[in-house]
């Protein structure tokens, strides 16, 4: 039967689905992101249920912390500029649905094809994980994955920078 | 639960208390009298105010976003008090038992910003829009600072888990962990190991000496992170009236108040806990005098719980007049000088502090 | 205060900032102890007046107050049984706020406390400090000096009308028989003269009997106080223009 941890992870679903559908329904664009919001919440919700719980507090700083913030703040900067307000329309209804799908596709082949469904149906609950999840991930950054690890940060210095130069120029032809 | 419903309870009652304090001190700083006619020296102002907004309407201006604009106060009071899950009280409580504490606490409260940009937008007031711009651009920015001078204790420690840290920090950690591994200042060469003296001495600002200035940075960014004074911008009362809550009245105005003092508290709480010691005691075992035994308490008993619960609130409270007392002391920076402190100052000195722990782990210890 | 900002360097606004945050805190912190004195209720007479830097500034007025001196301008009061109707109070109040209704009495109605005998009764002796300017000069041409300003200050009211004090004691009755009295002396006074007029026509000549009302239309009927001031200015200052 239901047990509490099954109710949380469908209703956690269920918010994170109808919040997304809020998204692409909804034509006011501000409502849209903080539909955007709810459905991340759900999603590290989500994270945090299937254990990852470093994942899970991520997705919270980086995506509804920082990124929607962004994206808000430039809803709020560009709205009304010229008097009045964005309105979303839904364009490119057939060909979105059909990337969607192949998405979906995408991902379900992956899924059922990767080794870790056999590793994840295995797990018990009863088993304590190996090491500490936030250690481990820690070493191996810094060890196995080191160079994708410098090569995200010389990415992001250089984004910085290019940021930087972009907003630097524009002040100077103002 | 021990831990939700203490904090619950207390939030509400330190609120009554702080606004009490904060009038009472900013009144004496100026020498006025404060509230003086409800109660005891105007000791129930703060009850009867409460009183007087629970009663009052809601009021929605006529081109408000409706549903934006009621849910805010909600989001901004739940993102803050969700911090509160993590936060240890003693050696037996340790709220939420995540591994990755410290970095909650961080994430969660950025959801205020949420919050506060809706009630902006939301009442769809100049002065509400004006204020939840500044609000974001100063949590943003002074965002990495705090977070910087956190990484310094997280280094130091090797943990994330709040309770870790406090444990760290408490006389209970060698017959816990059977590590005698606490020396002085971090400093291995000079021998004392300050694992059985407790108190004072083993709070992280004094095991590791350079997160004295990565508290200070804490505390300052804590006071931009809670839009206090002098970082109080999104409020500024002369320029924009009240910021983003200008529009607000009734219950939501008060909800948006209390979360205002609950950040405030919230940051105390952590400064204490990653730098002042935590639930330990501040008075070290000196020699016969075993002050910090006598003022802890025995693990597992009622007794340690009381006394973590009157030390930690002991500190925070004293971080909470710090704050009131340096409101009403400093003027409000101008939004450049904002940014110049936060980005020239603040953050490469944390960097710096970073590097010497770094160091200073490595090396000395 | 050192070199101001040491220079502008980095490091030198760092040191600047926190040497003046400290003193900034010092400051405040300095007053939080001081609250526990209260203000010294001494008046602005006081040789001590403007030492006093402590404390709490704050009067809680209602249940304390500053007291005021002795020579301070604040309600006018009028001692009505000293007042002799003269007046010259209306007269000179440049705000006419004092509103005076004489009714001369037959005979001599008693003495002041200096002696100066009363002659007329004051039917109506209001004072409206709404429109008052606590100039002082009422006070200062009073010739038995009734009329002074006391030291109560606290008369607000709900109602600006309260603001009128009547000062006068005499009851309707009171006023409508000193009328009645005036009259009567007055008729007979009249009657005294017609008789004497008559009297003179007889033995003079009948031709100036018509004019025989003549004394008693000239005779200088109390005016209360010339109220042409003000025609008077805006003329002057039309000539000013004019010129």
């Amino acid at each position: 039967m239901l047990d509490a941890g099954t109710i949380a992870v469908y209703s956690f679903a269920v918010i994170t689905v109808i919040s997304a559908l809020f998204v692409l329904i909804t034509r006011h664009i501000l409502h849209a992101a903080f539909g955007l919001l709810v459905c991340l919440l759900g999603i590290a919700g989500l994270y945090l249920l299937a254990g990852a719980e470093f994942l899970g507090v991520t997705q919270l700083l980086v995506y509804a912390g920082g990124i929607l913030v962004l994206i808000i703040f430039g809803i709020m900067l560009t709205n009304r500029a010229d008097g009045k307000t964005i309105k979303a329309g839904n364009h490119r209804v057939i060909p979105g649905i059909l990337a969607g799908l192949a998405i979906f596709l995408l991902f379900t082949q992956i899924y059922s094809q990767s080794s870790f469904r056999d590793s994840l149906r295995s797990t018990d609950n009863n088993i304590p994980l190996m090491g500490h999840p936030v250690e481990s991930l820690g070493v191996e950054i810094m060890t196995r994955y080191l160079l994708p690890f410098e090569l995200i940060a010389v990415i992001l210095l250089v984004i910085l920078v290019g940021s930087l130069f972009i907003s630097k120029k524009e002040n100077d032809t103002n | 639960m021990i831990s939700f419903l203490f904090f619950l309870g207390f939030l509400v009652f330190y609120g009554l208390i702080a606004i009490y304090a904060e009038r009472k001190i900013s009144a004496f700083i100026q020498d006025r009298y404060g509230p003086m006619e409800v109660g005891y020296k105007g000791l129930l102002q703060t009850f009867a105010d409460i009183l007087k907004l629970l009663q009052k309407e809601h009021i929605f201006t006529f081109a408000a976003d409706k549903p934006l604009f009621a849910i805010a106060p909600t989001i901004i009071f739940v993102a803050m008090f969700a911090a509160f899950a993590v936060i240890p009280l003693s050696v037996n409580i340790t709220g939420s038992t995540v591994a990755t504490g410290v970095y909650y606490a961080i994430a969660i409260v950025s959801l205020d910003i949420l919050g506060i940009l809706m009630a902006g937008w939301g009442s769809n007031n100049k002065y509400a829009i004006i204020g939840a711009y500044r609000s974001v651009a100063q949590i943003v920015s002074y965002e990495i600072p705090l977070g910087l001078a956190v990484l310094g204790v997280i280094m130091m420690s090797g943990t994330l888990d709040l309770q870790e840290i406090s444990m760290q920090q408490s006389i209970f950690y060698e017959s816990a962990t059977k590590n005698t591994e606490s020396y002085l200042f971090g400093l291995k060469f000079l021998g004392i190991n300050v694992g059985k003296y407790g108190g004072i001495l083993s709070w992280n600002i004094f095991r590791m000496p350079p997160l004295i200035i990565g508290f200070v940075i804490f505390f300052i960014t804590s006071l931009a992170e809670s839009n206090r004074a002098p970082f109080d911008l999104p409020e500024a009362e002369s320029e924009l009236i009240a910021g983003f809550h200008t529009e607000y009245s009734g219950f939501r105005f008060a909800i948006i108040m209390l979360a205002e003092y609950g950040v405030m508290l919230l940051t105390s709480f952590l400064a204490v806990v990653l730098f002042l010691g935590s639930w330990s005691t501040p008075l070290p075992n000196i020699g016969a005098l075993k002050l910090a035994e006598w003022t802890s308490g025995t693990p597992g008993s009622i007794s340690a719980d009381l006394w973590g619960i009157f030390w930690l609130c002991l500190k925070a409270m004293t971080l909470v007049l710090c704050q009131i007392w340096i409101r009403w002391t400093f003027p409000r920076l101008r939004v450049d000088q904002l940014m110049n402190l936060g980005w020239k100052y603040l953050t490469p000195a944390a960097l710096i502090i970073i590097f010497i722990v770094g160091l200073w782990k490595l090396a000395l210890l | 205060m050192k070199r101001k900002g040491a220079n502008n360097t980095y490091f030198g606004n760092i040191t600047e900032a926190f040497d003046t945050l400290i003193t900034g805190l010092k400051t405040t912190w300095k007053h939080i102890p001081l609250a526990r004195k209260k203000r010294s209720l001494e008046n602005v007479d006081s040789e001590k007046y403007f030492e006093k830097q402590e404390g709490l500034f704050t009067v809680q007025y209602p249940r304390f107050e500053m007291p005021v001196p002795e020579k301070g301008r604040y309600q006018l009061h009028n001692e009505i049984e000293d007042c002799i109707v003269c007046d010259k109070c209306a007269k000179v109040c440049p705000v006419d706020c004092i509103d005076i209704e004489p009714v001369k009495a037959t005979e001599e109605i008693g003495k002041t406390s200096d002696g100066t005998p009363k002659r007329i009764h004051a039917a109506k002796f209001d004072i409206d400090m709404a429109k008052c300017c606590f100039c002082g000069l009422c006070t200062t041409v009073c010739p038995t000096e009734c009329l002074t300003m006391s030291q109560d200050y606290d008369y607000s009211t709900f109602d600006i009308t309260d603001h009128n004090f009547p000062f006068s004691k005499m009851t309707e009755k009171e006023i409508s028989d000193a009328k009645a009295d005036l009259e009567k002396a007055m008729e007979e006074k009249a009657a005294m003269a017609r008789e004497k007029a008559e009297s003179r026509a007889t033995s003079e000549s009948s031709e100036k009997s018509a004019d025989s009302t003549k004394p008693k239309a000239a005779k200088p009927k109390f005016i209360p106080r010339p109220m042409k001031k003000k025609k008077e200015g805006n003329n002057d200052d039309n000539k000013k223009e004019d010129k």
